[in-house]
Formats: C-alpha cells, sequence, structure tokens
C-alpha cells in the first residue's frame, strides 16, 4: 500500500508549477503529471503483483485430430494518397487511388487435443500422425482466393487404444500464496541439495514425461499408463499426477521437494518415492494442495507397501487410476484470495524514482508548451 | 493566473486529492478488514464443524472395525473348534484353507484417522493464517491509521494439554509413543 503515497510526488511538484510558473499553465494541464504519475503507479503496482502471483500448471488430454492448412492468398483492398505540385513547386493532396495488395497466407500444421488446444507442429510430425491414425481426409474451405487456392487436410485420431496420444499442456493461473506471507507459504530451498526436481519441458508440442528419475524396470510401461492417465482420468477430473523417484536419497529429500515445488501446483498430486541403488523401495511422501486428505494418505500406504521390494510402478499407478477417479478434487485456489501480495521494497523505490521523473517530464511540458492563460 | 490565485488553486486541489484519498482509503479498508472479520468468523464455525465430522468418523469406523472383530472371533472360534475336535485326518487341509481376518478394515482406520487429522490441522492453519492477515491489515501502516478502533480478534485453536504443556515448558518428555 505505501506504494501509492507516491502520489505525493506529482501533488508537490504541481503544486510548485503553479508557485513558480503561474503564468505559464492552464488548469488542465495541472491534471497532467497526476494523470501519468496514477498511470506509472498502477503498472508497476498491479504488474508486479502479476509476475508474482503467476503460476504454470500442467493440463492432460488427448489429441483428437491434426490438421494441414495449404498455402494460400488474397485480395486485400488498399489506397494510396495521390499528390500533384503545383505551379509554387507545393506537393497538393489530389485524392486516393485505389489498388489491391496481395496477402500470402503461409502453409502450416497443427495439433489439436480434447481440451479445444491448438498447437504448431512440423509437416513431418503430421504425417507422422496421418500415418498412425490412417486418417487424411481433405475439406475445401472454400477460400475466396487469388491465385492459389489453399485447403486443408485432416487426420483424426481413430479412437484405438494403441493409437492414443496423451497431449500435456501449460496454462497460467494466480497462486496469491507463493508470493505472500502466509502460514500456507514453504521456505526457499537449494535444489542441489538434494538434486531436487525441476518441472519437466513440454516436447513435440505435447509430450512431457510424467515419472521423473529413474524408476527401474518398470518405468517405462508405467510412463504409458501415467501419461493415459493424466490425459482421461486426471483431466476429467482437473488433476495431474507426478512420480518423482529418488534413488539412495533420504527422507528428507521428500519433504525438500514439497518445499521447492510450494507443495505444487493446485490440480497436482506429487508421490515422492525414495529407492535404493537395486530400485527397492524405501520412503514414500505424497503432497498435494487437495484437501482429500485420505488420497494422500492411501497412496502412501499403497506405496509403502512395497517397501524393502523392487519398485513397481506399473503397479501404483493401475491403483491410482480407479482412486483418482473416486475421490480426487484439485483445490480451489480462490480459498486463498485473502492473503496481500506487497511488492518488492526493490520495486516501491523504482515506482517513486520513475513517478519523480514522470512529473519533472510532464511538468517540463506543461511549463514549455505554447498553452498559457494568455494563449 | 496571477500568484496568489494559483496559490490558492494549487492548496484546493491538493485538499481535493487528499481528502478524496482519504475517504477511497478509509471505505476500501474498513471492507477489507469487515470481510477478514467475516471471513473468520465463518472459519471459526467451519472448524468446529470439521472437528465433529472427525470424531464422528473415526468413532464410527472403529465400531465397525471393532464389530467385524468380534464377528471374526464368533465365527473363527467355533470353526477352529469343531474342526480340531474331528482329529488330525484333516489337519493340512484345515491349514490350507484357514480363514483370514481381513486387516483392511484397521488400514483403512489408520488412514481415516491421519488424513481427518490432517484435515483438521488444515482448517485450523487457515484460520490462524486469516487472523494473521487480520492483524497485519491494523497493525501496519497505512492500516493502523485508518482502522485504529478496530481490535484484533481472538481466535480458538484446538490443541491438546499434552501440547499446551510442552509449549508452556518448552520441553518435551514424553516422546514414547507406546506408553
Amino acid at each position: 500500500m505505501t506504494i501509492w503515497f507516491s502520489l505525493l510526488i506529482p501533488l508537490i511538484i504541481v503544486f510548485g508549477l503553479l508557485y513558480f510558473f503561474p503564468r505559464r499553465i492552464v488548469w488542465w494541464e495541472l491534471g497532467i503529471p497526476l494523470a501519468a504519475s496514477l498511470v506509472i503507479i498502477s503498472v508497476c503496482k498491479y504488474g508486479t503483483e502479476a509476475v508474482q502471483t503467476r503460476d504454470t500448471e500442467y493440463w492432460g488430454g488427448w489429441l483428437t485430430h491434426t490438421e494441414y492448412y495449404e498455402a494460400w492468398d488474397e485480395k486485400v483492398s488498399c489506397r494510396r494518397p495521390v499528390y500533384r505540385t503545383d505551379s509554387k513547386g507545393n506537393s497538393v493532396f489530389e485524392g486516393y487511388q485505389h489498388f489491391y495488395d496481395v496477402d500470402y497466407h503461409s502453409h502450416y500444421w497443427l495439433a489439436s487435443d480434447s481440451n479445444g488446444i491448438s498447437k504448431n507442429i512440423s509437416r513431418e510430425h503430421f504425417e507422422r500422425l496421418a500415418v498412425k491414425f490412417n486418417s487424411r481426409v481433405f475439406v475445401d474451405l472454400h477460400r475466396s482466393y487469388h491465385s492459389i487456392d489453399g485447403d486443408k487436410y485432416v487426420a483424426r485420431w481413430n479412437g484405438q487404444e494403441e493409437t492414443f496420444t496423451p497431449f500435456a499442456s501449460t496454462h497460467t493461473y494466480e497462486n496469491r500464496v507463493q508470493a505472500s506471507s502466509s502460514l500456507f507459504n514453504f521456505p526457499n530451498v537449494d535444489s542441489k541439495e538434494y538434486g531436487l526436481f525441476e518441472y519437466p519441458e513440454i516436447l513435440g508440442a505435447y509430450t512431457c514425461a510424467h515419472i521423473l528419475g529413474q524408476g527401474g524396470p518398470t518405468l517405462a510401461a508405467a510412463e504409458r499408463k501415467l501419461s493415459v492417465l493424466n490425459a482421461r482420468v486426471a483431466a476429467s477430473r482437473q488433476g495431474w499426477v507426478w512420480i518423482l523417484v529418488f534413488n539412495n536419497k533420504p527422507f528428507q529429500a521428500g519433504i525438500a521437494q514439497q518445499n521447492y515445488w510450494k507443495s505444487g501446483n493446485k490440480n497436482e498430486l506429487v508421490i515422492n518415492i525414495g529407492v535404493d541403488s537395486q530400485f527397492n523401495v524405501q520412503w514414500c511422501h505424497v503432497f498435494s494442495w487437495t484437501d482429500v486428505e485420505k488420497l494422500k494418505i492411501d497412496t502412501r500406504s499403497q506405496v509403502i507397501e512395497q517397501q524393502g521390494k523392487p519398485l513397481d510402478l506399473v503397479k501404483i499407478v493401475d491403483w491410482l487410476g480407479p482412486e483418482i477417479k473416486k475421490s480426487w478434487a484439485r483445490k480451489q485456489f480462490a480459498d486463498f484470495s485473502y492473503p496481500t501480495v506487497e511488492p518488492p521494497g526493490w520495486m516501491v523505490a523504482l515506482t517513486y524514482f520513475l513517478t519523480l521523473i514522470v512529473s519533472l517530464g510532464t511538468s517540463a511540458w506543461v511549463i514549455y508548451n505554447d498553452f498559457s492563460p494568455e494563449n | 493566473m496571477d500568484r496568489k490565485k494559483a496559490i490558492y488553486a494549487g492548496l484546493a486541489l491538493v485538499l481535493v486529492v487528499l481528502i478524496g484519498g482519504y475517504f477511497i482509503m478509509s471505505i476500501s479498508y474498513s471492507n477489507t478488514e469487515i470481510r477478514l472479520r467475516n471471513q473468520i468468523a465463518a472459519q471459526q464455525d467451519a472448524n468446529a464443524v470439521v472437528y465433529d465430522k472427525v470424531w464422528k468418523v473415526i468413532a464410527q469406523k472403529a465400531q465397525v472395525t471393532e464389530k467385524a472383530k468380534d464377528s471374526f472371533k464368533e465365527m473363527y472360534v467355533p470353526l477352529m473348534e469343531g474342526r480340531y475336535a474331528r482329529g488330525g485326518s484333516f489337519m493340512k487341509w484345515i491349514k490350507e484353507h484357514n480363514p483370514q481376518f481381513d486387516f483392511s478394515l484397521f488400514k483403512d482406520l489408520m488412514n481415516s484417522i491421519e488424513a481427518l487429522r490432517a484435515e483438521f490441522a488444515n482448517v485450523q492453519i487457515r484460520l490462524r493464517d486469516l487472523k494473521r492477515e487480520h492483524d497485519n491489515l491494523i497493525g501496519t501502516f497505512p492500516g493502523s491509521w485508518f482502522l485504529s478502533d478496530r481490535k484484533p480478534i481472538k481466535v480458538q485453536l484446538v490443541t491438546s494439554g499434552q501440547t499446551q504443556k510442552t509449549f508452556e515448558t518448552g520441553e518435551e518428555n514424553e516422546i514414547n509413543v507406546f506408553k
């Protein structure tokens, strides 16, 4: 809130203008330093808050169809001014001459998912998917073209289980807890201490790893199953499951991971599993913002049943499917709308400085422009 | 504009902005404080409801588990007595088909206790967090100026006598979980 007190700066400057330059200003000019400062302060305050509270979550879905839009062109009207030179050598406007331009639209390829999200993909990617789905349908777009008639080809998922393609995407949301001094916030930790995991990148437009770390012999099969789970079950119930496997790390690594990820995103269930060098289960720590505490405890119990035995990720994912479907509910972050988010001290100082500069700049314009009570 | 008029105009402008700003901020701070106060009161009531649920669910699940144990005992003891009374010729067969007690009820009860306790802890933390927000609002400038007549809100947190004693003495002596 102290950021708003920077509005006193233009007020003092306006008073100074009236005192020192009463004959150079007209009444409406007094609002200019005030209005410009108000804009600067608002941008600094709300812009900083938006950055501080911005967080990114993953959404699951599946690839429904992919499209190839051919290149095409179209005529677009345009007009150009026409001038003539008079006897004195001056340029005189005569009117507009009407022409048309040709706008060229390049070809592109899109992949779309069950949430209605589309992403650009490469030509090779489209071709691979068309072969995989065994589908390629020509669609005439009936464009009003100039010389190149571009239409599109669509390849739709054929509904077969073996060609089901999970589609991951990221979305931003407001997370006030991470930027506040709320009791629900977590301390900052050094990710290097336990070799903590970062959120994975989405590769090839929509593919990302769902199990992070070395999971042993069942990893590949479980990764496919978990990606399908996140696409189908978790997506329909607004959820996302991560499994993080820590090799030869103590239980504290799981707690540190929770601190590092600030308990994850609002739609996530994060299962941390510690294994030894033979992939025998040592410990499990589950965290999530969900209010369904029993799901977290039951999940941990399910993993702990494998304690001392080789990690069977497939068994865990198979168990998770029906449980998520039955009881998962993501946390409503509207519950956390109350914590105040204050801009950092350096931002407050910068705002005061910018307000001063803008106030002085606009005041100089007010003094030296042509508007005055006499003119 | 002569200087005297300009000074008056400047003073008037400053006053208008300051009084307007004060008025708007007063309303804003007051509304925020009242919303927080109401939220704290609602959360305090909600905590009582959650606490009630915790005990009812645990008690009733425990009753079901106890009943299941008794039922199993009632069924198991006569069955075993009857089988052993017949003599040893069917011993191997009987061993392989002994009825097993299903411990999943105990596991479920244990998980429910932990989950419900965690849920109750969460709502208590939320209540305390709302109080923190309210304390900050009325205690830090400029809120302390606009809301000087508002008092901190008392919240009721539920802990155990053991916890209170530990925090009063600063000593945790009873660490034997099986005592």
